[in-house]
């Protein structure tokens, strides 16, 4: 493949195969920094820069949370007040020099967030939103009150500024930075130069945690938490991570905002109206405009899950109003529009409205989609494949007898509802287990059991010596046993490659230094499993499908997706639930061929199915069940001529050639039933 | 394909919106005003001489001054003739947007009175002055914003504003720090102007570039609990707001209501934003409370004249400035609003200068709903100009002159030599007064 000279790679100890592109856009950042503001050395504009630069900072931590993990919070003005209450104290009272309560503001700021979601993101749902909300008004509450400590509505004064050199640096303070011949510097610029760096280094850093495994990861989570914990994604300690990351930021960006001017008060941080807030955002109507809601407004106009969103979002909302409120004293405006213009608030409004119903992506996202954009951003090439002989540890491939996985009298029930009820079944290494059942005989609810999504009422789940009941999904993952869903549960937004490399969540060893730095150990695994990656789609006949997005494949090939990214982990056992569910006849046979050669690989195979010709076609050993108990047991010609299987069937003994039509609408039926049942199983825990 | 979900999208497009509300609120309570206040409007200026004969005797020495003054005040005695050059300018950040647009807007038209008649009686020796309006939105850090932009780009000589004690809280440093002189005239935190946050006489240190036209919290204080004393009001209750403001002002009156001697019988709190206060006052009314005063802002002000109605509840209030917003009478209407007792450095009644004054204020705007705001903006204004007529645009001249003003005539209660090196504040006790709703008016007691 040929690559663009920009997108030319460097080798370098960290910020390892940057593109070229990457490294001079970077340095002209750095140098417009630099240099811009010795030019217009003006305090006013740069105050407005440094507002720009630290509600980016913000910004970019909320993006993570909203746009990325896809948790709303409406608490991160909250979150700015405890930065920059942190950061104010520790300077005044604490006597901490400011550079270091930068840190350690961020850092409690960090810890709050973290307390913050430890309880809240157990819960599915807008919890996390109605949370922060009551979180933004006890932070003011605290503010306002606390006056011993925050001063309350008379402030913190003589907030200090940061030291350059031993001249505290102060907005409209001069000073030579360079020695006594250099040119003299105005304080609204040091800082600037402080804050603008400050944030270019949360943007490259968080650029490669968001393009890297930590991105992929939470970007899974977000569409689908369930398939991210079969593949062993631990969904609760992710999202708390994300929370928490967003939270040092925005903890960060209030201490910049404390030491700007020197003067924090609790007025900055109110909510206008408290109580009513609550209920106004949940029915969708709020109607106060306050600091979380700012930096929200930020995110999203910026374009949400677009890495530079939260610059231009900040950069667009915090100019515009300033523009806006000093556009009457422009030559170019007729008298007439002068009394109009006093309303400016109006038109800001308006803008924003304009811009969010029109520019659903915002501008990052509109950005992007101008002709000739995409050619210029960085891509990674694919690499060539391999063949793959092996995909499970190699002692199950070589003759193990004893059965790997066993369920053992397992009895599953829902108040009066017995669902499964006393269900034991064997499945052996290296073989395929066939599971059928009619509709409502329990095949789906013992998946569930079987993969952590049920705990189990009675019986017990074992993998090898291993208990699995009252694991999680993501530890028994982690152990070697995952799935596929009945209703295809892929990341829909990523590309199959980047499906399947979800899947080497487990495997990889490099940590969240390695990945915000990019060090040369995070290119060299990330490039590993990339190979691995593409060398297992194309065992499954996908490669050429690497780049494409999950969503835009026919559902067929969806599967074999999803089957690609199970095999990632590198399971023992694969389960698969209704393999055949919603794809058409022709297709049929290509998973059966798949299931097949996943088996020969050495992976232990249970597929529960309602497509007879796939699981007859398929299995070594078939169980039937019916009515939560199991009814029958053999191989598949024993199981077709077993009357009470036949009975099960609603006595109609061309159960057998169940027309394709009738089998998805039975999928249907079980599908909705299934995601209800998920739905409830997540918000259990 | 969607940036995010529809869900957060709906709730930011909901909160957006939000902000076209609350923008929309304030300046649009403006113009609907004046079917109501123009009637009204007319009465006090017409019978104002009268009314102000009867009252100005009564007062001491002080307060005779500015009515013994035949000529109606303006500032076009400080203006001065002369070669003209650039415009000199002036900056004030207010709030013209959010919560407390009223007191921005109202005060605005006050100063540009002010500057208008200034300039036609040739400026600062042929230099018009100009005065650059830029609105806070009540948000401390766009306060900064602006006053940074008067020092830096503007060049100002001096300011006017702010609205809010928090806004000015936050920018007191930078003013400090460039020293350029402001004149506060609608703030009244003692700490915007002073070094503590209790007011000492002689104990207190002013900052040296800010001063105070406005009414100073402890000096309302004390005159609503005077006025309580010469009434004879014996079962007082006290209630205020859970703001900085609220509590503060309650913490001063506690100070003062010892040696007063009053018996209180009652404390309840609210919160801003609060509609219902029938559980607090039924506290008050089982206490046997008469009269309560109040320390809070306009809309719960007027929230709390209608719980008692709802309870039905006969009792006098009072309390400071709080009830002079012009919202109390328009949200909880004239009949709710009648009696009730405020505190003022100015009613269109209480001079021949202050009608007069209202009498402008009506031909230029044909109404005149916040008329203590718009003379407060007038007479700092006026403060300014005339230290300006003898200092010359250069800001620390500027700022030993307003310091030293001697022989200042406003059109509120402030005194002809309103600051001293010690005293920042124009307004004091005995300058302010109360004042009670009579039809939707605020007139001056007996």
């Amino acid at each position: 493949m040929k690559t663009s000279f920009w997108a030319r790679r460097i080798d370098t100890p960290i910020f390892s195969r940057v593109s070229l592109g990457s490294v001079v856009l970077t340095l002209a950042a750095v140098a417009a920094i630099f240099l811009v503001p010795m030019a217009i050395d003006n305090a006013y504009s740069m105050r407005i820069a440094q507002q720009i630069a630290f509600y980016t900072i913000a910004a970019i931590g909320l993006n993570v949370v909203v746009g990325y993990q896809g948790q709303v919070s409406l608490g991160h003005g909250g979150l700015f007040a405890v930065g920059a209450y942190a950061s104010a104290l520790l300077a005044t009272q604490g006597g901490v020099p400011v550079w270091i309560a930068f840190v350690l503001a961020a850092g409690v700021a960090g810890g709050v967030g973290a307390l913050l979601a430890l309880p809240t993101l157990r819960a599915k749902g807008p919890y996390l939103a109605m949370v922060t909300i009551a979180f933004s008004i006890i932070v003011f509450v605290v503010a306002q009150s606390w006056t011993d400590v925050t001063r309350g509505p008379e402030g913190i004064k003589n907030i200090p500024g940061p030291e350059w050199f031993g001249t505290q640096i102060r907005q409209l303070r001069t000073f030579r930075p360079f020695g006594d011949s250099g040119p003299t510097i105005s304080g609204a610029v040091a800082y600037f130069w402080i804050v603008a760096l400050a944030a270019l280094l949360v943007q490259l850093l968080t650029n490669n945690l968001l393009t890297g495994r930590w991105g992929r990861t939470i970007n899974a989570v977000r569409q689908s938490e369930i398939a991210a914990e079969t593949i062993g994604v631990s969904v609760y300690r992710w999202k708390v991570g994300a929370f928490t990351l967003s939270a040092v930021l925005a903890g960060l960006s209030g201490a910049f905002f404390a030491h700007q001017d020197g003067y924090i008060v609790s007025d900055t941080f109110t909510f206008n109206k408290s109580v009513e807030l609550l209920v106004f955002v949940i029915l969708g109507g709020a109607f106060t405009f306050n600091k979380s809601v700012e930096l929200l407004v930020f995110v999203i106009l910026g374009g949400a899950r677009t890495l530079f969103g939260p610059l231009v979002g900040s950069t667009v909302l915090v100019i515009l109003p300033e523009f806006l409120k000093t556009l009457s004293e422009y030559p170019f405006v007729p008298a007439w529009a002068k009394p109009i213009l006093e309303h400016y608030l109006l038109f800001y409004g308006a803008l924003l409205i304009l811009a969010l119903i029109t520019m659903p992506e915002g501008i990052a996202g509109a950005l992007k989609r101008l002709p000739g954009v995409a050619r210029l951003l960085p891509s990674v090439p694919l690499p060539a494949t391999r063949a793959v002989t092996a995909l499970a540890p190699s002692e199950l491939r070589n003759g193990a007898t004893r059965p790997i996985l066993v369920a053992d009298d397992i009895k599953m029930y829902f108040g009066g509802l017995k669902a499964v009820d006393g269900v034991t079944l064997d499945v052996h290494p290296g073989k395929i287990q066939g599971l059928i059942g009619p509709n409502g005989s329990g095949k789906s609810t013992l998946v569930n059991v079987l993969t952590g999504v049920y705990r189990p009422t009675g019986g017990q789940v074992r993998l090898g010596d291993a208990i699995l009941d009252n694991l999680s999904p993501h530890s028994i993952a982690a152990l070697g046993v995952t799935r596929t869903f009945q209703n295809i549960q892929l990341f829909k937004d990523l590309t199959v490659l980047e499906n399947v490399l979800v899947g080497y969540h487990l495997r990889m060893r490099y940590g969240f230094v390695d990945q915000m730095l990019r060090t040369r150990r995070y290119v060299r695994e990330e490039s590993a499993y990339r190979q691995r990656a593409m060398d297992l789609l194309s065992f499954l006949d996908i490669a050429h499908l690497a780049t494409a997005e999950a969503q835009s494949l026919p559902y067929g090939l969806q599967r074999l997706v999803e089957i690609a990214r199970a095999l990632a982990l590198g399971p023992s056992v694969l389960i698969l639930d209704e393999p055949a569910a919603g794809i058409n006849a022709s297709e049929i046979g290509q998973v059966s061929e798949v299931i097949r050669r996943v088996r020969d690989a050495g992976v232990t195979i249970l597929v529960i199915e309602h497509h007879m010709d796939l699981v007859m076609g398929v299995s070594d050993h078939v169980a039937a069940l019916d009515r939560g108990q199991k009814i029958a047991e053999g191989t598949p010609a024993e199981i077709q001529a077993n009357d009470r299987v036949i009975e099960a069937y609603l006595g109609d003994p061309n159960m057998f050639s169940l027309s394709v039509a009738e089998a998805a609408e039975v999928a249907v039926a079980e599908a909705t039933e299934e995601a209800e049942a998920v739905t409830h199983a997540v918000l259990e825990r | 394909m969607n940036a995010c979900s529809p869900v957060v999208r709906a709730l930011t497009l909901g909160l957006v919106l939000s902000l076209t509300a609350a923008c929309a609120q304030a300046p649009a309570a403006a113009p609907s005003k004046p079917a109501e206040s123009k009637p009204a409007e007319s009465k006090p200026a017409a019978t104002s001489p009268a009314a102000a004969a009867a009252t100005a005797p009564s007062k001491p020495a002080d307060a005779a001054k500015p009515a013994a003054g035949t000529d109606p005040v303006s500032c076009a005695e400080h203006g001065t003739t002369g070669g003209g050059g650039q415009p000199i300018k002036i900056g004030s950040s207010i709030s013209l947007t959010g919560a407390t647009a009223n007191f921005g807007v109202n005060m605005r038209r006050g100063v540009e009175i002010c500057v208008k008649e200034f300039n036609e009686a040739g400026g600062y020796q042929g230099r018009q002055v100009e005065v650059i309006f830029l609105d806070d939105q009540v948000k401390p850090e766009i306060a900064v914003n602006n006053v940074t932009r008067f020092i830096t780009q503007d060049r100002v000589i001096g300011i006017l504003g702010p609205v809010n004690s928090g806004n000015g809280l936050a920018f007191r440093p930078k003013v400090e720090e460039a020293e350029i002189p402001t004149i506060v005239p609608i703030a009244t935190s003692v700490s915007l102007v002073y070094d503590s946050a209790i007011y000492q006489e002689g104990v207190s240190k002013p900052s040296p570039w800010m001063f105070r036209a406005s009414m100073q919290d402890n000096f309302q204080i004390e005159t609503i609990l005077n006025y309580a004393k010469a009434k004879n009001w014996d079962a007082i209750g006290i209630m205020h707001d859970s703001s900085g403001y609220g509590q503060a002002s309650k913490e001063t009156a506690d100070k003062l209501i010892p040696a007063l001697g009053f018996n209180i019988l009652a404390t309840q709190t609210y919160n801003i934003g609060d509609t219902d206060m029938t559980s607090q006052l039924q506290k008050t009314q089982q206490a046997g409370v008469k009269q309560i005063i109040n320390f809070g802002l306009g809309p719960e002000n007027a929230n709390l004249l209608r719980s008692a109605q709802k309870i039905n509840y006969q009792v006098q209030f009072s309390g400071a400035w709080g009830f002079s917003d012009p919202v109390v009478p328009q949200l909880a209407g004239n009949d709710l609003a009648e009696g009730v007792v405020t505190v003022a450095s100015f009613t269109n009644d209480q001079s021949p200068a202050a009608a007069d004054f209202a009498r402008k204020m009506q031909e230029t705007y044909s109404e005149n709903p916040f008329p203590i705001t718009a003379a407060q903006g007038y007479d700092a204004t006026k403060m300014m100009l005339l230290a300006l007529k003898s200092s010359g645009p250069d800001p620390k001249k500027l700022r030993d002159a307003i310091e030293n003003l001697d022989g200042f005539r406003g059109v509120t209660a402030a005194p002809a030599k309103p600051f001293g090196p010690n005293r920042h504040h124009s307004l004091e006790g005995k300058d302010m007064f109360a004042a009670v709703y009579r039809g939707g008016q605020l007139v001056r007691t007996e």
